[in-house]
């Protein structure tokens, strides 16, 4: 009996008992959805980490006194020990690292930023060295940015974010207006392009000064972020060892003793990431194996009443010529088709809730390919192997006693 | 000879004790004849059925089907014997409710794995000698018992068998229709068609030419009548 031929008996089957059919792929149905869902969900949080949440150009390291993620307390007291990054130890790294292309420096902190009787709070105050490398897709939308000897002169000139230009003109023009940030009065000269937000949180409600003006203004005693952008892909290495030695010469290591600063680049955020999503992708596969199996089970035991209330059927095939296998063929097919019938309506739903997680949060989560192919193959697997027993049950039926079933 | 047995017995055990449904039959039919098996329910006469129809092995002794010996062989070896040599007619039609009396017909080809377009072909073929050829699309629920018995013939004749058995035929149908179907026997048998009929109504045993009566699981009697 060709497959084509027990598929069609299998899909009127099916067909004739579509409530009890739906239902007992429940399990299955909420299985794959769960599996595309979290899938798409990893995948996109993926590339969203590595191009947004880091947001660190091409090619693009940081030196800074506390590492990207500190993951406690005590870590966090330690770093805070740190010798200070400083403008001695920019002015060496520029000397020294020969595979950097273009090197930053830049500090933060947060004020109050007023222009007349509006103000806002919590502005994310930048203070940069030029070439600005951070942030990565930093554009000037409307007048200017302030030039290298701005900087050397600590010019008091800003550039704000999109937002909160926004906030404080509304529709007026900023350039030229005399804002305080923190009640020193600044020169605004230009307006960045706007950059979105990352995790929820605005990336356009900031300014940024001179590096120069801003320790004039918030001192000196903090520990600048130096951005380098090495050559090209293959100079990264270099470009890190380069800078690790000139950090470790000044701050006089040891040999043996560790880095009391932290090299950072795109990559030790994607791989914490990883860990995470990887940890989510277990505990998700685990469950979802587990309600695979339930499902299974399910699609085992309707297989089985299936095979006793067509128990004359059986008999009347088997009176007409049917060998044993192609009555297991037939029930076999029968399971196939009915767990990835629920597999193929699972996917469905969770590419609608992906297309739902989508359009409700920032989080791209876009079905992959890969995640479809492999949730078949399992509903497939899962039918297969549930089948056997039920479609064997039905394959060695007496056609005799099948005939008289009533 | 199509058929011959040689001391042909089933045995059962029920409870430590042995019961024979059959005990030691010996029997010859020729090809083409229109033959009856009757006895009272529990003669053994069924079994006698399932074993000349392959759906059972014998106990003991032997079964020559187009003198070949089948009473040992295993089951998918049988399952192929019953698809291309016998033709069932059951008393309760054994249609499959939810197909067509087309895709009924068709079945056991099926199974001897002929293509769908030579199937429905013959299908149609068969079911146009039994006059239900109009009904071809309809399910065994719109038709009457008397055409859901012409739709199970044409599926027992489809794969042209050796041999017709129909138990109890006219059963579950009114004396007019049952009459009908017992012409269309004897159309068939006019035509070359080898029928064996099992039944405890006499009027049915009538009308075949040879009556072998079973009792006690022995043969009884062996009478031919006209023919």
């Amino acid at each position: 009996m060709p497959i084509l031929e027990g598929l069609r008996i299998a899909l009127r089957a099916l067909w004739a008992n579509k409530l009890r059919s739906i239902l007992t792929v429940l399990g299955n149905i909420i299985a794959i959805m769960s599996i595309i869902a979290v899938m798409s969900v990893i995948q996109g949080m993926n590339s969203y980490v590595e191009n947004k949440v880091a947001g660190l150009g091409a090619n693009v390291f940081v030196v800074q006194r506390t590492p990207f993620i500190v993951t406690s307390h005590d870590d966090f007291e330690k770093y805070q020990k740190r010798r200070r990054i400083t403008l001695d130890d920019l002015a060496e790294i520029r000397g020294a690292v020969s595979a950097a292309r273009f090197i930053g420096a830049y500090d933060s902190s947060s004020a109050k930023v007023r222009y007349k009787e509006r103000y806002v709070d919590q502005v994310d105050v930048q203070g940069q060295d030029l070439p600005i490398l951070l942030p990565a897709n930093f554009e000037v939308a409307k007048g200017r940015l302030f030039s290298r000897t701005e900087v050397d002169r600590s010019r008091p000139l800003v550039v704000l974010g999109s937002e909160l230009a926004d906030k404080l003109f509304e529709k007026a023009d900023p350039l030229g207006k005399e804002i305080r940030v923190a009640d020193t009065p600044y020169t605004v000269i230009g307006v960045a392009k706007e950059q979105g937000s990352v995790l929820g949180v605005s990336q356009d409600k900031m300014l940024m000064m001179p590096l120069t003006a801003y320790q004039k203004q918030f001192g000196t005693l903090g520990s600048i972020s130096i951005p380098i952008e090495a050559i090209s892909k293959e100079s990264m290495p270099a470009a890190k060892d380069e800078t690790r030695v000139v950090m470790r010469v000044r701050h006089r290591l040891k040999p043996n003793q560790e880095d009391d600063f932290a090299l950072e680049s795109s990559e030790s955020l994607t791989d914490f990431w990883k860990q995470i999503s990887q940890a989510i992708f277990m505990t998700a596969s685990g469950l979802v194996a587990l309600s695979l199996v339930v499902g299974g089970v399910v699609i085992m035991n309707i297989m089985l009443v299936s095979v006793t209330e067509r128990t004359r059927e059986i008999g009347i095939r088997k009176a007409l010529g049917a060998k044993r296998r192609h009555v297991l063929w037939q029930f076999l097919i029968e399971a196939i088709t009915l767990s990835t019938l629920g597999g193929v309506i699972g996917v469905l739903l969770g590419w609608v809730l992906c297309a739902g997680i989508q359009a409700a949060t920032p989080i791209p989560a876009a079905l992959s390919l890969p995640s479809v192919v492999l949730a078949l193959v399992i509903v497939f697997m899962v039918g297969l192997i549930f089948g056997i027993y039920p479609a064997n049950r039905a394959a060695r039926l007496d056609p005799i006693e099948a005939l008289r079933y009533e | 000879m199509l058929i011959r047995t040689e001391g042909l017995t089933k045995r059962y055990e029920v409870g430590g004790e042995e019961i024979y449904a059959l005990r030691d039959v010996d029997l010859s039919v020729q090809r083409n004849e229109y033959m009856a098996i009757t006895g009272p329910s529990g003669s053994g006469k069924s079994t006698l059925m399932n074993l000349l129809g392959c759906l059972d092995t014998p106990s003991r002794g032997s079964y020559f089907l187009n003198d070949h010996e089948v009473s040992q062989l295993p089951d998918d070896r049988l399952a192929e014997i019953r698809n291309k040599e016998i033709g069932f007619v059951f008393q309760t039609f054994n249609l499959l409710p939810r197909a067509s009396a087309l895709h009924n017909v068709e079945l056991p080809l099926v199974y001897s794995g002929v293509s769908r377009e030579e199937r429905k072909e013959r299908a149609m073929q068969v079911l146009k000698s039994v006059e239900m050829a109009d009904r071809a699309s309809h399910r065994p629920n719109e038709l009457s018992g008397g055409q859901r018995q012409r739709v199970a013939i044409a599926r027992a004749l489809i794969n042209r068998p050796s041999l017709i058995l129909a138990d109890e035929p006219t059963g579950n149908l009114d004396s007019k229709t049952g009459d009908e179907i017992l012409r269309l026997f004897e159309k068939l048998h006019t035509d070359g068609q080898t029928i064996l009929v099992v039944t405890h109504e006499k009027k049915v045993a009538e009308r075949a030419h040879r009556v072998v009566a079973i009792m006690d699981g022995r043969v009884a009697s062996d009478i031919r009548q006209k023919g």
